[in-house]
């Protein structure tokens, strides 16, 4: 699949983590739009467009999501969760970015059905190698 | 004693003589009489003893003799009444009642007959058959000589005859009962040894609980010499509160029951209480009949108190067990909950710490990426960016070695065959710094260790880090690696050309966060080493250096040894 043209989801607590990411998007030269979750049931509420999120002119559904997993009141490995349990979200790609490089959070992310592991700050490369990857 | 008139009173005058008061001994009935010529047609019934009669009449001369403690003897003339008249046949089925009633009854009978009763010829065999239904057959009539007559020279002969053959008879059975008795005596001696000699008071008391022998155990354990104890009765041994044991002990001995290990308490002499086992049997006389008991003593005293200071001891033993596997299981909780606390921090630590130091990274490569105009003209500004990017990466790369050291030191393990020269081969290619042109790394083959891969990959790199990172300022780092197999360890060394190691820091080289060269420029937390020496500590290993401190060091790694891979 492609993700030219479409909207990128960042689920991201933290304002620095947030200019990283888009920061190393625009040194990569890509030009996606980005909307941002910074909690875990904004996430889901995002997806699932729900409330605020209804308006899917204002807030499209995504073509990829970034997440982190330490975020307030839904962790980041339970929005994966109730996201790969949801048909519709089939084709949206989920790629964990995280500070951590624990063994532990590689392996639960992929039995839970990331498509990849980025730890945090993502260079630029590390998101053109995911973007032409998918 | 039933006799002719003329017997009794030659007995009876002889016992006055020997100073027996006969009013004395008739009143307390141990001399009863009867006189036998008025008794012996009682007993007949036709001219023939009749065994009813018999048994009335001499079952009543005994009812009156008998004392229950004192030996009943019997003295008879009756059968030799019958002898003398003649009356041959009647006095054998007499003799044959008095040997039933001696089975029948503890009695010792003596019978007298007159030897010119068996002067006769018919008399010959009468004599044999009276000398067969008796144990002893003594002759005592005095030989009167004198003028006689060819027929009583005859008579005499044959009367001599007839004593002799008595005397031989007695003598060959009192020769017999002699041998048996000293067969008895000598089979007795050991046992008497034994009784004397025994550990345990055993002790011999008849049936009213009177004490009738007492051996040297008994002295030493109750504290009565034999002379004390003897003829006093045995309850003297029980405390107050015992005294009804004996009733119950002598009931089950006049039984003919035993009564075995049975635990009381008895009396010292000195009135001290004695924990004892008693074994009581009875002790039976020649026919059988129980007279006593023989009891042995044993002092478990000692005995007692060892089994209740064992009770003690092993309570004691229990509850400290007990106390024990409470403190454990408390402190491996505590331990456990440390531990995972503690893993909860570092957890924190990589991510919530390191996240603001990330943003300044982040931040700093902005700066000098968006504004590299600017910093041309402001070359200050332009390091100051820098260094506090070097600084960043500095503390970034101490929090990895923590968490690392962490994950090493309370990770879990799982040892497995380790290729070593796979794993330094991996090792090397990973780092440019190991590799041509910057350095020279030559390596021998290796073998297998028993090993948990990540940690020993943790060690090469750290170690190879290690050996080009200290390098002499403008020689080319080489670095030689080598194994050496010594009783199924493997020690893997790694020699450099670098700075060395001075002797007197090496103690220290490899405590977390020492760092041996501060001064010289070498980039480090202090943490790589100690990550080394926990990790061949985990996998059962041991690390060490050698330096002279100028030419260079030799690091090895020493552990178990495995087959190499198939």
């Amino acid at each position: 699949m492609s993700v030219a043209g479409g909207t990128v989801l960042l689920v991201e607590d933290f304002d620095d983590d947030v200019f990283a990411f888009k920061w190393a998007l625009k040194k990569a030269d890509v030009t996606l739009p980005v909307q941002v979750a910074t909690d875990g049931q904004r996430a889901i509420d995002y997806l699932s467009g729900f409330g605020a999120y209804a308006d899917r002119e204002a807030h499209p559904l995504p073509s990829l999501v970034f997440l982190d997993l330490k975020l307030p009141y839904v962790s980041g490995m339970e929005v994966l969760a109730w996201i790969r349990q949801r048909p519709e979200l089939d084709s949206v790609p989920v790629v964990i970015l995280s500070g951590s490089d624990e063994a532990r959070d590689h392996e639960q992310a992929a039995s839970l059905g990331a498509a990849d592991y980025v730890v945090k700050p993502a260079s630029p490369a590390d998101l053109r190698r995911i973007l032409e990857n998918l | 004693m039933i006799a002719t008139e003329e017997h009794l009173r030659e007995v009876e005058l002889r016992l006055t003589n020997q100073g027996v008061d006969l009013a004395a001994v008739r009143a307390q009935r141990r001399y009863v009489t009867a006189e036998a010529h008025q008794t012996l047609p009682l007993i007949l019934r036709d001219g023939t003893p009749d065994l009813d009669r018999f048994n009335e009449v001499i079952g009543g001369l005994i009812e009156r003799a008998s004392d229950d403690c004192s030996r009943l003897v019997a003295f008879g003339e009756l059968v030799a009444l019958l002898c003398a008249q003649g009356k041959v046949a009647a006095a054998l089925q007499l003799e044959s009642f008095w040997n039933d009633l001696i089975r029948r009854h503890p009695l010792d009978l003596f019978c007298a007959y007159p030897m010119h009763g068996f002067a006769d010829c018919a008399g010959s065999e009468l004599f044999a058959r009276i000398c067969d239904e008796h144990t002893h057959v003594v002759p005592c009539e005095p030989f009167t000589g004198g003028e006689l007559s060819e027929d009583e020279k005859r008579r005499t002969i044959a009367l001599l005859q007839h004593k002799a053959a008595a005397y031989e008879r007695e003598l060959s059975e009192r020769t017999k009962m002699e041998s048996q008795l000293r067969a008895a005596t000598q089979a007795l001696l050991p046992l008497a040894a034994i009784v004397e000699s025994s550990e345990d008071a055993i002790i011999v008391k008849n049936l009213n609980g009177i004490i009738m022998s007492w051996n040297a155990g008994a002295e030493r354990i109750f504290g009565y010499t034999s002379a004390e104890a003897i003829g006093r009765p045995v309850t003297m041994l029980f405390p107050s509160d015992h005294l009804d044991e004996e009733t119950g002990i002598l009931s089950r001995i006049r039984k003919g029951e035993r009564v075995e290990h049975y635990e009381t308490v008895r009396r010292h002499k000195d009135g001290s209480l004695l924990d004892i086992s008693l074994t009581v049997s009875p002790v039976k006389n020649e026919r059988g009949e129980i007279v006593g008991a023989s009891k042995i003593a044993r002092d478990i005293t000692a005995r007692k108190r060892s089994e209740e200071q064992l009770k003690q001891a092993t309570e004691a033993l229990a509850k400290a067990r007990s106390d024990l596997e409470y403190q454990v299981r408390e402190r491996t909780a505590s331990l456990t909950e440390a531990i995972s606390q503690m893993e909860e921090f570092s957890y924190t630590v990589s991510h919530d710490l390191r996240a603001p130091l990330r943003a300044m990274r982040v931040y700093s490569s902005a700066l000098r990426d968006d504004f590299g105009p600017l910093f041309a003209h402001e070359p200050d500004a332009s390091h100051y960016v820098e260094r506090i990017a070097e600084n960043c990466a500095r503390l970034d790369k101490m929090i990895a070695d923590v968490l690392t050291y962490g994950r090493v030191a309370r990770g879990e393990f799982q040892l497995e065959s380790v290729s070593l020269d796979r794993l330094v081969k991996e090792s090397i290619d990973h780092f440019p710094a190991l590799n041509p042109p910057l350095a020279q790394v030559d390596i021998e083959p290796l073998g297998n260790v028993w090993g948990h891969e990540p940690s020993l990959s943790q060690v090469l790199s750290n170690l190879l880090g290690n050996a080009v990172k200290f390098s002499r300022p403008g020689a080319t780092p080489t670095v030689k690696v080598w194994s050496e197999r010594r009783d199924g360890r493997v020690r893997l060394c790694i020699e450099d050309n670098g700075i060395g190691i001075d002797p007197k820091y090496q103690h220290r080289l490899f405590n977390i966060f020492e760092r041996i060269h501060p001064d010289l420029g070498y980039e480090g937390a202090g943490v790589g080493l100690a990550i080394v020496r926990k990790a061949a500590e985990r996998m059962g290993g041991k690390v060490g250096v050698v330096s002279d401190g100028v030419k260079g060091s030799l690091f090895w790694v020493e552990l178990p040894g495995a087959a190499p891979d198939a």
